[in-house]
């Protein structure tokens, strides 16, 4: 009995994270990090994939269903806020909370992931929001967007949405498609954090909260087929180089990553997007002036080396951050748990501490190389 | 759990804080420099220049050891260039205190700024073009073609004196040892107060967006921590902008509908932080209809609860704690107060500058009636900042 009881502590004490896939195909993951008193929470919706007609629509749910749940105002009142977000990937909802108010959230998270019903009036006013939310959008996004365009081809569609396909949405379409937004096979929902209670309790609590949901047919999302391995993208504004990536725990991709962050430590005014997907992804080094990249090469010839270096170091401690860091572990693991199940955080910090100063060295020319042949 | 603990230093200059947190694997080492008292438009924009040029490096650092030395824990070197002063910080591994504090003194006092990394600095200003949103927090109407390097270097010499700089030493250190550290490489004669900066940035707002969304901006006078109604009007900024049960949401956007985007913020000037309430919309020209949102806030503030105080407190206390991502305290260029050690010194830093640093916010004695007073007094007494769009 006793031993038993010792044991059943051990177990406790050794269990600080759960990962789990139910019946219906959602995935649960909890994981404690003690001691900032506070609980990061992300539901990821990745089920849902686009099409030229239907594009923009999981943007549109996104906004929609942010409104239709009365979350904000009691997410406020302890001093929180939602977090709402479209990508290539995933529906992406997430907050921040003092861990006593768990619970109480998990369950409007819960509700986040139930049908909604939209009216005509609210779709009319949230195309309009996406309107007002296109001219404010910055250039750079504009330009790596582009960047998209030229390494994957017509498949890769930008998450923002195109207006004229919103345009044509009625409640009874947009109720068909939410529901495929939200469908349990690519449901997620990760809890990471200063836990009250054991992470098996809060998993128990996340199963209550998506096992009930019934599953949907979904069209698996078109393959993303590299039609170039990088490219050069110029406007008015400024200049993009972008490198392909495949994920984002590979070497290659890490190498990559690795040489964004070198580039903009040495090249005054740039800033690195690294837009990882499941499917594909690119980090790009965005200048904000035209003819930056001509000029940064002209610069930079010779120290390819010391600027690998510079990456490497920003990498690790990027890659710590992620890992650490609730809000971004949480998200992480909301996004990757559908794709790949048995998805172990860990690799990441792993894959970056294996890197070598050739690796990211390979691809800092590979950057400026693209960046000349403008 | 990180510790957290702010000493004072001696009220005679350098002025120095501590941010003490053992748990830390980094050390951060932050200086503060005031802008000059008075710059002319020429000077406004090599002080953007300057603060750009300085990344070359110095006598000790050259462009490729400063950026070696640096990023030794993983951070990038931030120079940041701010309406009426500039922040250097530097990160380094725990136990870099001295090579943090090398590189602040060597960019501080004996910068290289040549003639090419000012001129290169000048190009790139000059075509830098931001998104609507952060022309209308940041970008000035400046004269860049008109820098020279002199001009640059004379600004330099005139501003980086040790008796206006301050600084911040934060992270893995002893209690005192910061101190220590920044006094033995910043030794200033007493006799020498620090100065003041007197930079109006209203006045050098840019004409139009360079898209076609229109900005409107009620900016107030800067809040000193040493104001007697500072935790007022803090609350006061978090109830009127900040998040979607802010008056500016609900009203400007929910109810009547004429914004897109609407947050406050809390800017920061070598005076202490300038309340800011931006509304942002696509770009009609007549933007009448925008100023007349003065007068509904107004209205809305006298239907404010209890409920409100709670929240605004709740929303207040996060937004310090920097785990708010709405936090109206920019800490940064890069955006709003995180929960993390850098910016943790820069709020400390940010305050220091306009003589209070480290202050803990207690907003449990404020009632509802001196929110309300706070918050229509901000409104009614700022300034309005209307820039139309391209159209």
């Amino acid at each position: 009995m006793v031993v038993s009881l010792l044991l059943g502590l051990l177990v406790h004490q050794d269990r600080p994270t759960v990962k789990e896939t139910l019946p219906n195909g959602a995935s649960v993951f909890v994981h404690n990090i003690s001691g900032s008193g506070r609980v990061s929470i992300t539901l990821a919706m990745t089920a849902c994939s686009e099409t030229a007609e239907t594009h923009g629509v999981r943007h549109l749910v996104e906004h929609l269903l942010a409104r239709s749940v009365p979350i904000d105002k009691p997410l406020e009142a302890m001093g929180a806020v939602l977090v709402a977000e479209t990508t290539r990937d995933a529906v992406i909802f997430q907050t921040t909370v003092p861990k006593q108010q768990l619970a109480n959230v998990m369950g409007m998270f819960g509700d986040l992931a139930k049908p909604a019903v939209f009216t005509a009036d609210a779709l009319s006013r949230e195309r309009e929001v996406m309107r007002q939310e296109a001219a404010l959008r910055a250039w750079r996004v504009g330009l790596v967007s582009d960047a998209w365009g030229r390494l994957y081809g017509p498949t890769a569609l930008d998450p923002f949405g195109n207006p004229d396909a919103l345009a044509k949405m009625t409640p009874e379409s947009l109720a068909t498609l939410e529901r495929q937004v939200q469908a349990p096979r690519g449901l997620s929902l990760a809890i990471v954090g200063d836990l009250d209670s054991d992470a098996d309790k809060v998993a128990a609590r996340a199963r209550e909260l998506l096992s009930p949901i019934l599953p949907v047919d979904t069209v698996p999302p078109a393959e993303m087929n590299v039609q170039s391995a990088s490219a050069f993208v110029g406007s008015a504004e400024g200049e993009a180089v972008s490198v392909a990536v495949d994920g984002f725990t590979d070497k290659v991709s890490l190498a990559t990553l690795a040489a964004g962050f070198g580039l903009r430590a040495w090249i005054a005014g740039a800033e690195v997007f690294f837009l990882p997907s499941q499917r594909a992804g690119l980090v790009a080094v965005v200048l904000d002036s035209s003819n930056g990249w001509a000029h940064a090469g002209a610069n930079l010839s010779g120290k390819e080396a010391l600027i690998a270096q510079t990456g490497l170091r920003l990498l690790k401690a990027w890659s710590s951050e992620t890992t650490n860091s609730p809000s971004a572990l949480s998200r992480l693991m909301a996004v990757s748990l559908p794709y790949r199940p048995g998805f172990n955080f860990e690799v990441l910090t792993e894959a970056a501490n294996g890197l070598s100063r050739a690796d990211v060295q390979a691809k800092v020319a590979q950057f400026l190389k693209a960046g000349k042949g403008q | 759990m990180t510790i957290l603990a702010l000493l004072l230093a001696a009220s005679t200059p350098p002025r120095v804080t501590e941010v003490v947190e053992p748990k830390a694997r980094t050390v951060v080492v932050q200086a503060y420099i005031p802008a000059p008292p008075q710059m002319s438009d020429r000077e406004a924009a090599a002080w953007s220049v300057l603060a750009d040029a300085l990344y070359d490096g110095s006598e000790e650092f050259s462009r490729d050891r400063l950026r070696d030395y640096a990023t030794q824990a993983g951070e990038p070197l931030s120079i940041e260039a701010w309406p009426d002063f500039i922040k250097i910080q530097v990160t380094e591994p725990e136990g870099g205190m001295t090579v943090a504090a090398l590189i602040v003194e060597s960019l501080c006092l004996r910068a290289s700024l040549t003639d090419e990394a000012v001129q290169q600095s000048v190009l790139r200003l000059r075509r830098r073009q931001l998104a609507p949103w952060s022309e209308a927090l940041f970008d000035l109407d400046l004269p860049f073609a008109k820098v020279t390097t002199e001009l640059v270097r004379n600004v330099y010499k005139n501003a980086f004196v040790p008796r206006s700089m301050s600084f911040v030493v934060g992270g893995a250190i002893e209690a005192g040892k910061g101190e220590a550290e920044i006094v033995k490489r910043f030794d200033v004669p007493a006799e020498f107060p620090p100065r003041r900066t007197r930079f109006d940035f209203a006045a050098r707002q840019r004409l139009a967006h360079s898209a076609n969304v229109a900005t409107l901006e009620w900016r107030g006078a800067p809040m000193k921590p040493s104001d007697k109604d500072y935790v007022a009007k803090c609350l006061g900024v978090v109830a009127l902008g900040v998040g979607k049960e802010s008056a500016l949401f609900r009203v400007a956007r929910e109810a009547e509908g004429k914004t897109y985007r609407q947050e406050a913020v809390l800017w920061p000037t070598a005076q202490g932080w300038a309340p800011r309430f931006l509304c942002a919309r696509t770009g009609e020209k007549d933007t009448s209809e925008l100023t007349a949102l003065r007068e509904a806030l107004l209205r809305d503030i006298e239907t404010w609860d209890e409920g409100t105080l709670a929240r605004t407190r709740a929303m207040l206390s996060s937004s310090r704690e920097g785990w708010n991502p709405l936090s109206p305290f920019w800490t940064s260029l890069a955006g709003p107060m995180r929960d993390e050690l850098a910016d943790r010194c820069s709020l400390a830093g940010i305050e220091q500058l306009s003589g209070t640093p480290g202050i803990v916010l207690d907003s449990s004695a404020t009632t509802l009636a001196e929110l309300k007073d706070a918050a229509s007094s901000l409104l009614e007494k700022a300034g309005v900042v209307l820039i139309p769009g391209r159209g």
